[in-house]
């Protein structure tokens, strides 16, 4: 066998030791063990790759308990080595999941490994750390907060951090990143870890249980906080949030309630992101936003009865998707273009009559803008409201119409032409789409719409006796189908018959209306 | 190919089988060994590349107008690096490493080596020793030795006929 391998010598490249280096450190731990077997110089050179990357899981299979034994040695071995041949271990990753059964013999090497790597002067040290039970079953080791360490990224999963966990807690200078998932915590113990931790940019609290508030004043270097909680079940507060908001450069926050204080300056923030936020949003209007690009609301009830301004000057893109219709606003931007994209679900029985007149002050509000707007309604019950909104919309003098980049409407079939015409009555879209046509037929929903469409803006002249429906269409000057292969930018003109040889073609197809309205 | 006229300054680069290449200063100077070339005063002649093909030189050129194009956003980058390598072969790779490295472009350096890491990932000792080239100096029960001592790095990998 040998004989095979010497005659396909000298074939590949000749690469040199620290480009080999290079291309080590980016392998696994086990790809790169695997290595010694090549030849002797390459047992030499992974020897002394300065990173080690340690992943119980790749020890998990067999049975479970004889391959930790084993993980723990060779972890341990390696350890041992490096620190013998005097050799540098510069980063250090270990992912280890712990257990009640042999917590105390694990804790001991965790113990032993930190000190080590302490001694080492190891420069990252990433440890992610995780129980195989039941979530806030296990108890943390007090072992990971009780030594000095150079820990730099910290991520734990599925214990319980209670008072024992922290009992010797040391400062930790260098952490960065902290990562809390589905642990169980009390407000008191997370407190006492945050102001140990003051370096922390990163912070990461998913699914935490029994946290009530997160009161982050200390944090001078966070830039980035995560936050998400399991679905509001009924009755339960959710958690309270509050910054010292320098520093901070993303917020992301779903089922949380984040608290502005009143005229905070967000420096730095660059995007915001909140989620089914319940506490009232009323001091945003005070707040500034001096670099923010991003803004997206989702499902906020805090958004609910209030009218909301915001003061960023630099916004690029701004998201809203709800079931109700929010009063924003935006500080004249300085940025030149930017988006805003609104989705709106609804139920036809929660709309008033005076609900197109609120998005139609909406897309006012957003008109400096290039505007995406979705309408997704329910299965219908009642139309005459929608008759009644556009009564109100034209009582009310609504002649200000809004152009829209892109309209998307989604609904029954039965009521597409009166949302349709809601829609039309507040707003000069200059598409209208996006319909996606499959190549496969599960999906025949967007093909009707498609047909519907046609039927409405391509055959309007025609013996069209709504008066209403006429009034609307009075300034559309041409309609075109269009059609594109999903993912390139190239539209170009279709007719509906020609639509099912799309269809046999390979790849998605979107389909839109481009709309040509005369100036008025 | 020929210079462009006008605006923005273009140098010309050649490869070491003599071919000539084109392409913006900007983009260029990605490459510190260029940028110290252009330093010392060479833009105004042709930079010699004495380490790099015509072949590699063009792909390297390729990649340097891509990521030039694209503003500051690391994740914009990281992607079009990801699709940049996505279609290369290992031999390409390899090039590529050596053309990044002798160019100094670490961004590029250090997006081909985890190229080639992740292509490595499983892979069998067999195609490693072709791929690298590399020469088996141990005896077989030396070879054995080490393999049972490692036994763990052997769970999934594939096999071939050498091992």
């Amino acid at each position: 066998m040998t004989k095979n391998v010497e005659f396909l010598k000298y074939e590949g490249p000749n690469l040199p030791k620290d480009i080999l280096q290079r291309i080590l450190y980016f392998l696994s731990q086990e790809d790169v063990v695997r290595t010694s077997v090549l030849s002797k110089s390459w047992h030499y050179t992974w020897c002394t790759r300065p990173n080690l990357d340690f992943l119980d899981t790749t020890f998990k299979d067999e049975t479970f308990k004889g391959n930790k034994q084993k993980f723990l040695s060779v972890v341990d071995n390696t350890l041992q080595r490096y620190c013998d041949q005097r050799l540098r271990v510069e980063e250090f990753h270990l992912c280890i999941s712990l257990d009640n059964s042999d917590q105390k013999s694990d804790a001991l090497h965790l113990e032993k490994w930190i000190q080590t790597l302490a001694d080492m002067c190891t420069k990252k040290f990433r440890l992610s750390i995780r129980t195989g039970s039941s979530p806030g079953f296990v108890r943390f080791p007090p072992v990971v907060f009780g030594a000095e360490s150079v820990l730099e990224d910290l991520h734990v999963e599925d214990f319980y951090l209670d008072q024992k966990a922290i009992e010797r807690i040391v400062p930790f200078k260098h952490l960065r990143s902290l990562r809390l998932e589905r642990v169980c915590i009390d407000d008191e113990i997370f407190e006492t870890i945050i102001s140990n931790c003051p370096s922390i940019e990163t912070l990461v609290v998913h699914k935490c249980k029994r946290l009530k508030t997160i009161k982050v004043s200390r944090l001078h270097n966070l830039k980035d906080f995560f936050f998400r909680e399991y679905a509001i079940t009924r009755g339960e507060e959710l958690c309270r949030i509050e910054f010292h908001p320098t520093s901070l450069e993303t917020i992301d926050i779903r089922y949380g309630n984040l608290w502005f204080h009143k005229g905070a300056e967000f420096r730095n923030l660059n995007d915001l992101s909140l989620g089914d936020v319940e506490l009232s949003l009323d001091n945003l209007s005070s707040c500034k936003f001096p670099s923010l690009e991003y803004l997206k609301f989702s499902g906020c009830p805090g958004l609910k009865g209030i009218t909301v301004f915001i003061d960023a000057p630099n916004i690029l893109r701004f998201e809203y998707e709800g079931n109700f219709i929010p009063s924003i606003s935006f500080a004249t931007t300085t940025s030149g273009e930017w988006d805003s994209e609104i989705h709106i679900s609804y139920r036809l029985s929660e709309v008033t009559s005076s609900w197109f007149l609120e998005l139609h002050e909406l897309l006012k509000s957003l008109s400096q803008s290039e505007i995406s707007l979705n309408i997704n309604q329910y299965p219908m019950d009642d139309e005459h409201i929608i008759q009644e909104n556009i009564n109100l919309v034209q009582d009310n003098g609504c002649n200000k119409l809004v152009v829209v980049e892109r309209l998307r409407v989604r609904c029954h079939l039965s009521s597409f032409s009166f949302v349709l015409n809601g829609a039309l009555s507040i707003c000069r879209p200059r598409n209208i789409g996006d319909y996606y046509l499959y190549s496969y037929s599960t999906l025949e929903s967007d093909m009707k719409v498609i047909e519907c469409l046609w039927k409405i803006l391509m055959e309007r002249e025609n013996g069209n006796e709504d008066e209403f429906a006429q009034l609307l269409f009075r300034d559309l000057d041409e309609v075109s189908l269009e059609i594109c292969v999903r993912d390139r930018d190239l539209w170009h003109a279709t007719t509906l018959s020609e639509l099912p040889n799309y269809r046999l073609q390979r790849g998605h197809h979107n389909t839109r209306f481009a709309l040509k309205w005369r100036e008025t | 190919m020929a210079a462009e006229t006008g605006t923005p300054t273009t140098l010309t680069l050649k490869s070491n089988d003599d071919e000539l290449f084109s392409v913006a200063e900007s983009a260029a100077i990605l490459s510190v060994t260029i940028r110290n070339m252009v330093e010392d005063g060479c833009a105004g002649g042709v930079i010699p590349l004495d380490n790099v093909d015509g072949k590699t030189l063009a792909s390297v050129i390729t990649y340097m107008n891509g990521i030039s194009a694209i503003p500051a956003d690391e994740e914009k980058k990281k992607s079009y690096r990801d699709k940049f390598l996505s279609d290369k072969d290992f031999e390409t790779l390899a090039d590529m490493v050596l053309a990044a490295n002798y160019l100094n472009m670490s961004c590029l350096m250090d997006a081909v080596s985890a190229k080639i890491a992740q292509v490595m990932e499983k892979k069998s000792v067999g195609w490693v020793r072709r791929k690298f080239g590399i020469e088996n100096d141990y005896t077989p029960e030396e070879e054995a030795a080490v393999k049972e001592e490692h036994k763990w790095t052997f769970e999934g990998v594939e096999t071939d006929d050498d091992n």
